[in-house]
């Protein structure tokens, strides 16, 4: 048997397989089980504070609906003031208290000072880790990158300052230029990347010819995009790389840290195959380290990133034609090692 | 620097009590509620006095409780307040005595109000503080809100240094909801004018064993009257006190006051004598007359007890020749009203006494408008002015009203004043709040809002009153010449005069979705003239769709909030916009991009999306449509027409002589046909299975099966299909659902029951069943068949007319099913005693009565006596109902024993046979009653005939009824509740239990459950709800059942029959849900949460029958079944639970998991007793 034991955000996991964020790591039984099929870690589901704010309005609007209709009934409810955090954060300390396995909490604020402050109060539930779900999807025409990108790092900075435990931060890859702003990120000290967050998308049904937002898991082939990045930027940054997006099997587990990563996060194939899953990941990459004579995690981090390969061009073509016009025989060579 | 806020009256009371306070004792009444609920609120939110303390909320099981409670608090040494009104402080009455002949500082808040007499009013008068005038406490009178921040505190530091309770009152619904912009009084300003040596003897006084002493004992005549003559002094300082702080009030505001305030000309020969709200009104039409050359003015009375000749005369002017008194109370026989009476005493054996008359206005808030003060001074002016006059109504009978030459425009130039027509809920209210605070925080302007609102819960009208200007606004009346009227609500154009008061040139909107070519044809011809006549500037925009449009759904308020500023041009639309956009990013700016950008849509669509509407000239000549005029009963044309057009103001006294008892006709409710819903049920005859759910669960009788004869049938509306009956006995007969789609309120609860494979009921937009109304009128015409099935079965019931049809409750109350259901079983011989609060609004708002008659003119007789006593009400009747037929029963024994005919006699000793049983007695008396039709030849003989005659409506045994919610059964009224079930009597008490008081907007009672959240209850209720039924079940002879119509029909129908049976008293508890649980899925699920909340162990069903005691048998029948579902689910389903875990996430858990297990081992307690031996 190999040893699977990795280091992530400077945290000591026994595996690379961390469940990432999602409902499943809410419930105390569903947590244990994960623990217990041999997750090395856990992701508690975000903490938005748009969800807070909706909550509000929409309690607001509960208490409100029978409001004004009686000389007797103006109101019906007491005045009600949203808690914030603190039901999740109740959840989460939980969570921390039952699993022995390394919890790692997830943040996504609005303001400034709500995500330094909220930061702050999930350092207080005991957590091992906090990830920064950097999620947004722009919608200011006259916004520049740069100055996205600017506010981005500004809160980092302002959180790495107030708290003390590990942070790490789960990207989209839409940014001008990907690798500068992690490098940017890794000089705030960041402790770890996750690449990448896997934003749900429109849908429009032609037939009713409405819009919606169907429920997505990931596809499989969707890694291939973190596969990509992680090869890009793995030796290039003082953090850790966790890979996250269509990793499905222990093979996927494989190709994630052969480009770089520490470790990897999944949770379509928990939600599509099961808590047990997790055990045949493991099954297959212990299979698969101890048929190809590897240990441990080390010696095969990175092996095939873009530092240890030999086509220097391999993990930056982007389009079909640039593949055709490549030199037939680099690539029969890459692909068939 | 002023810090100045807009609020309502009862704020600014509360708000001023809170520094004073230490602690609250409390019990909600309308309209004095929110004072309480904001203390209670202030304080869970940590809020400070100026002691810097929380102050210690409790609210008690009613007010003569909280009073209790207040002597005891300051007994103790802690500053302590109440708040009420009306009923609630004449329960108080007997400890404010106490209070006062112990000289204790306690201050009791009063949004005066109406007492119920003839009926029962939530509006204001002073008939409640009148009661008081000799308890001992100070009376002190506000006009205004401003008044009630700025004499309110005196309140409290005059009570602390004179050792004299204070009661400070201003009108209930005027001043208490009024919104107004005033000034913040500052805590620490208040904090400074305390004197603090009085309050440390206070504490040094208290109730203490360091340093014991005893009070309140019993005294004889030899010292009690001395002993009470003693305490004089104190009463003789308080005005002086009161005059102190009141000048040192007036340093801090510059507003000025004194005990009596007089306002008007230095010379004036006539003035009014007044308090309250008036004197604002009055103000202004002082100004409005001294400025068109008169010389009138008005004493304002601030402290009316202890009353200051010294104070009065100060201010009183020498010129003064003729004073006319206004009383906003009636004291039925006597000399004059209270005021009146006070006045004439100050003047008696003065030198040049000044003609002195006295006058009634305001009562149950009848409007007082500057019109009718012009006539109390015009009053003034005749040679012999009219004494104990009326103004505001018309007094056709005792002639006592002053007629109103005019009215007259009295707000000072530049006043702005607009009305809105809104519908229940629609959030037109609370948009007009909003306006009023941009106005009032953004500018120097001053504000007022007042809002009215219908006496129905489901499709109900608001009407919003509000008043822009520079300088105070003082119009303590209703907008009646406008520059601005909205109407939000297309209906409305048909149903009120919406224009009614729109000055000429004017500015009237109207959201709607009809083309401009369409208004033509929709408009009503009045409406059109108007508009013409006037010169209008009428204004369309189609808010409904902007909002569908941009995502707002029906939230319409915005749109029409933007459209409002952009007309009326109060402050430039540019600020508006600016201010609206500023409100909308704070209040949804970190609520997400989508939230704002739609508000921000909404406030440019408002803007751009009105429409000017140029009026056809032809208008002017429009001619009014008239129907095939119906006759209608008098009541309904005169009184039921007038007042759902919103004019009953019109109506005189005279409509009311005959009924000057209260008395209102029966069934008035169905000829409203108010059209409320949005969409109603259509029958799927095909799917129908006949099982008659649909009706047993309808909240308003709206939709019944119908049997016909073939025959019938021949003169049916064209078109109209019925299947044949199904079911023993119905054989022949032809079976119909039909809707009342004008009665239906939508509520899709028949259609959620209905348990037809394929639903045999289907929601329709209420434009698409138009000719259901005929139907409808044809069904209710044939003769019901109510006896070709038994009523014990659930369909058979539904065959018996409902004879509780209509009502205005909520769609989808839970309430109401159960009321209709006993009507249908027991309705043409019921008695109903309906304690006070929402069963009692539904039951009977006039001028509509859902309780009715059935086609024998037999039907429930209803009546309302007050909140706390409704159980001895009933327990009342049911003596008198039994003494009068035991009196008949002995007539009748002594006529059959006469020498009279065999068939009288047989007849006679068959009713008294059978007096006691429903049914038999029923049939005994139909034999009985032609047979005493006919005189009889000896002289005795005879007479007892007549006497037996003359008590024939009492022949039938009567199904005695107690009504009422929790917030009476569990709180007010359960001692009497108590005492009426341990007398043995026989009557039937069923309380709608919706675990909170309902009617007074959602205070929790001790029916409230572990962790619901209620007014003062914000953060959970924390102790379990109190097991009512258990507690009757101690008894042994009491039949207890609970039950929840909707999880298990047969057993509410077996347990109402039980408890009617029952020869004594009997308690059945009947699960309500409400729109004060905050229903997730809707009040059309009503039905569905009672099965939920069974299946999920959180309500349990079952009967205590001490009949099979009798038989051996065990008598507790628990007829829940083993929970099957989640209890959290359950409680998650509500917002009352669910709110508490985003509030409060901690306690949410603890208490839910408290509530989780007290439900569970309350289940296992009935289980075990389910199973127990006899």
């Amino acid at each position: 048997m190999a040893d699977l034991k990795t280091t992530y955000m400077g945290i000591s996991l026994k595996n690379p397989i961390i469940i990432g964020a999602c409902d499943l790591i809410s419930d105390i039984e569903t947590a244990k089980n994960i623990e217990k099929a041999g997750a090395a870690a856990v992701i508690y589901k975000s903490l938005f504070e748009e969800q807070i704010e909706l909550e509000d309005l929409q309690i607001k609007e509960q208490i409100e609906e029978y409001s004004e209709r009686h000389a007797e009934m103006v109101s019906i409810f007491p005045t009600f003031k949203h808690s914030g955090p603190k039901a999740h954060l109740i959840g989460l300390k939980k969570i921390k208290n039952v699993l022995n396995i390394p919890v790692i909490a997830s943040l996504n604020a609005l303001s400034k000072d709500t995500w330094v402050d909220y930061a702050k109060k999930i350092q207080e539930t005991g957590v091992d880790g906090i990830e920064i779900n950097l999620y947004s999807a722009p919608s200011n025409i006259n916004k520049s990158s740069s100055q996205i990108e600017k506010e981005q790092l500004s809160i980092l900075k302002k959180i790495k300052k107030a708290i003390t435990i590990p942070v790490s931060v789960k990207l989209n890859f839409f940014y001008s230029n990907t690798l500068n702003i992690i490098h940017e990120m890794d000089k705030e000290k960041i402790n770890g990347f996750v690449l990448f967050n896997r934003l749900f998308q429109p849908e429009i049904d032609i037939i009713k010819q409405r819009y919606f937002y169907p429920i997505q898991i990931s596809c499989q082939h969707e890694n291939k995009i973190p596969l990509r990045w992680t090869g890009l930027v793995y030796g290039n940054i003082c953090g850790d790389i966790c890979s996250s997006t269509g990793i499905y099997t222990g093979s996927d587990v494989i190709k994630m840290i052969l480009a770089g990563a520490s470790c990897i996060q999944s949770v379509s194939t928990v939600y599509k195959n099961g808590i047990n899953h997790i055990k045949t990941i493991l099954r297959d990459l212990n299979s698969w380290m101890d048929s190809n004579g590897y240990k441990n995690i080390s010696e095969l981090k990175g092996k095939l990133s873009k530092k240890n390969i030999k086509d220097p061009h391999f993990y930056e073509r982007a389009q079909y034609i640039n593949i055709l016009l490549k030199n037939e025989a680099i690539i029969k060579k890459e692909f068939t090692r | 620097m002023k810090k100045m806020e807009t609020m309502d009256g009862n704020t600014a009371a509360a708000y001023v009590a809170y520094a004073f306070t230490e602690v609250a004792a409390i019990y909600p009444i309308t309209p004095s509620s929110t004072m309480a609920e904001m203390t209670d609120e202030w304080s869970a939110n940590g809020k400070l006095n100026i002691f810097g303390q929380k102050v210690n909320v409790a609210e008690l099981q009613s007010e003569a409780g909280a009073a209790g409670s207040v002597h005891g608090s300051l007994s103790a040494g802690a500053l302590t307040t109440t708040f009420t009104a009306s009923q609630g402080l004449l329960l108080m009455i007997p400890n404010i005595y106490k209070i006062a002949g112990e000289l204790l500082p306690g201050v009791f808040h009063v949004s005066a109000r109406a007492i119920a007499a003839h009926a029962l009013s939530i509006f204001g008068d002073h008939s409640d503080v009148m009661a008081l005038r000799q308890a001992g406490a100070a009376l002190l009178a506000s006009g205004s809100v401003q008044e009630i921040m700025d004499l309110g505190s005196i309140a409290h530091l005059a009570a602390i240094k004179s050792r004299i309770p204070f009661v400070h009152f201003f009108d209930g619904f005027r001043t208490s909801s009024e919104v107004q912009k005033i000034e913040v009084l500052d805590y620490n300003d208040l904090s400074n004018l305390l004197d603090r040596d009085a309050l440390k003897a206070f504490r040094d006084r208290s109730l203490n064993p360091e340093r014991p002493y005893t009070k309140g004992t019993a005294q004889n005549p030899d010292i009690f009257f001395q002993a009470k003559e003693a305490a004089n002094k104190f009463y003789d300082q308080v005005p002086q006190i009161v005059a102190d702080y009141m000048m040192q009030i007036s340093k801090l505001t510059q507003r000025e006051y004194k005990p009596f305030v007089y306002y008007g000309a230095k010379d004036a020969e006539n003035i009014i004598i007044a308090m309250g709200s008036v004197t604002e009104t009055v103000e202004e039409t002082v100004d409005y007359l001294n400025k068109n050359g008169e010389k009138v003015g008005l004493i304002k009375v601030h402290l009316y007890r202890p009353f200051s000749s010294k104070y009065f005369f100060d201010v009183f002017p020498k010129s003064v020749k003729r004073i006319a008194v206004l009383d906003r109370t009636k004291e039925p026989g006597a000399l004059g009203e209270p005021l009146y009476l006070d006045i004439k005493t100050l003047f008696y054996d003065t030198e040049k006494s000044p003609l002195i008359i006295g006058g009634r206005y305001g009562l149950g808030s009848k409007d007082t408008t500057p019109g009718q003060i012009k006539a109390v001074y015009d009053n003034l002016k005749q040679d012999e002015p009219k004494n104990c006059f009326t103004i505001g109504i018309t007094d056709d009978v005792s002639n006592s009203s002053l007629a109103v030459e005019e009215e007259i425009v009295t707000v000072p130039d530049g006043t702005i004043q607009c009305k809105f027509w809104g519908l229940g809920s629609d959030g037109t209210v609370g948009a007009n709040k909003n306006a009023i605070k941009i106005i009032g925080d953004h500018t120097d302007m001053f504000a007022q809002g007042y809002f009215a609102y219908d006496s129905k819960k489901s499709g109900g009208v608001t009407i919003s009153h509000l008043r822009f200007g520079k300088s105070p606004i003082r119009s303590t009346y209703l907008v009646g010449y406008a520059d601005y009227i909205a109407c939000h609500n297309q209906a409305y154009v048909n149903q009120y005069n919406v224009l009614k008061g729109l000055k000429k040139g004017g500015i009237f909107l109207l959201n709607c979705q009809w083309k401009p070519e369409e208004l033509g044809e929709k408009l009503p011809a009045f409406m059109k003239r108007y508009l013409a006549e006037k010169s209008i500037n009428f204004y369309t925009i189609n808010a409904t769709d902007i909002a569908a449009t941009i995502g707002l759904g029906n939230r319409i308020n915005m749109i029409c909030q933007a459209a409002f500023f952009k007309l009326a041009n109060i402050i430039p639309l540019d600020d508006a916009v600016k201010y609206l956009k500023k409100a909308i990013e704070k209040t949804y700016g970190k609520k997400g991009a989508e939230i704002v950008r739609m508000n921000y849509e909404a406030v440019d669509k408002g803007i751009t999306s009105v429409v000017k509407f140029d009026i056809p000239s032809d208008w002017k000549d429009a001619k009014d449509f008239t129907d095939v005029a119906v006759k209608e009963p008098e009541f309904i044309e005169k009184i039921l027409r007038v007042i759902n057009k919103n004019e009953g103001d019109d109506i005189p006294v005279s409509a009311f002589v005959g009924n000057e008892d209260g008395v209102f006709p029966s069934g008035t409710a169905a000829y409203e046909k108010r059209g409320v819903a949005v969409n109603v049920p259509e029958w799927q005859k095909e799917n129908c299975i006949q099982c008659n759910q649909c009706s047993y669960v309808c909240p308003h009788a709206s939709i019944r099966p119908f049997l016909f004869t073939e025959e019938e049938l021949k003169n049916a509306p064209e078109g109209m299909e019925a299947l044949d009956a199904k079911g023993k006995g119905l054989e022949g007969y032809k079976y119909k659902i039909q809707v009342s789609t004008l009665d239906c309120t939508g509520c899709g609860n028949c259609v959620d029951t209905c348990p037809a494979k394929e639903k045999a009921l289907v929601m329709k937009p209420l434009d698409s069943q138009s000719k259901e109304m005929e139907n409808w009128n044809f069904a209710v015409s044939t003769k019901p068949k109510e006896n070709l099935m038994s009523a014990d079965t659930l369909k058979g019931s539904q065959f018996k007319q409902p004879l509780f049809e209509f009502s205005g409750a909520c769609a989808g109350c839970g309430e109401t099913p159960y009321a209709k259901l006993i009507t249908q079983l027991f309705g043409d011989r019921m008695i109903i005693a309906n304690a006070t609060g929402c069963s009692s609004i539904w039951g009977a708002s006039a001028p509509s009565t859902p309780y009715c008659k059935n086609w024998e003119g037999k039907g429930p007789a209803w009546a309302n006596s007050l909140f706390e006593d409704n159980a001895e009400y009933g327990f009342g009747i049911a003596l008198g109902i039994k003494h009068m037929r035991a009196k008949l029963a002995d007539e009748a024994r002594e006529l059959a024993d006469m020498n009279v005919a065999n068939d009288l006699k047989n007849a006679l000793n068959e009713w008294i046979t059978n007096k006691d049983d429903s049914q038999l007695s029923k049939d005994a008396t139909v034999k009985l009653i032609p047979l005493l039709e006919k005189k009889l030849s000896d002289e005795k003989a005879e007479a007892l005939r007549k006497d037996i005659f003359d008590k024939k409506d009492f022949m039938i045994k009567k199904s005695i009824w107690i009504l009422g919610g929790d917030g009476w059964a569990y709180d007010i009224g359960y001692g009497g509740l108590d005492h009426v079930i341990a007398s043995g009597e026989n009557v039937n008490i069923l309380v709608f239990d919706t675990e909170v008081y309902s009617n007074t907007g959602g205070q929790s009672s001790k029916s409230t459950p572990t962790g619901a959240v209620a007014k003062f209850a914000a953060s959970g209720k924390k102790i379990k709800k109190k097991d009512l039924g258990m507690i009757a079940a101690t008894y042994g002879y009491v039949y207890v059942a609970q039950i929840a119509m909707g999880a298990n029909k047969n057993q509410a129908l077996k347990a109402i029959i039980e408890a009617e049976k029952y020869d004594g008293p009997s308690l059945v508890i009947a699960y309500s849900p409400c729109i004060n649980h905050g229903i997730k899925i809707g009040m059309g699920k009503t039905q569905y949460r009672q099965k939920q909340a069974v299946d999920a162990g959180y309500w349990h069903l079952y009967r205590f029958n001490p009949e099979l005691k009798k038989q051996g048998k065990n008598p507790f029948i628990l007829d829940s079944q083993e929970p099957k579902e989640s209890f959290r689910e359950f409680l998650m389903g509500e917002v009352r639970y669910s709110s508490l875990t985003k509030i409060l996430p901690e306690t949410a858990e603890e208490l839910f998991k408290k509530a989780e297990k007290e439900a569970k081992e309350k289940y296992e307690s009935y289980k075990k007793m389910s199973l127990s031996e006899t």
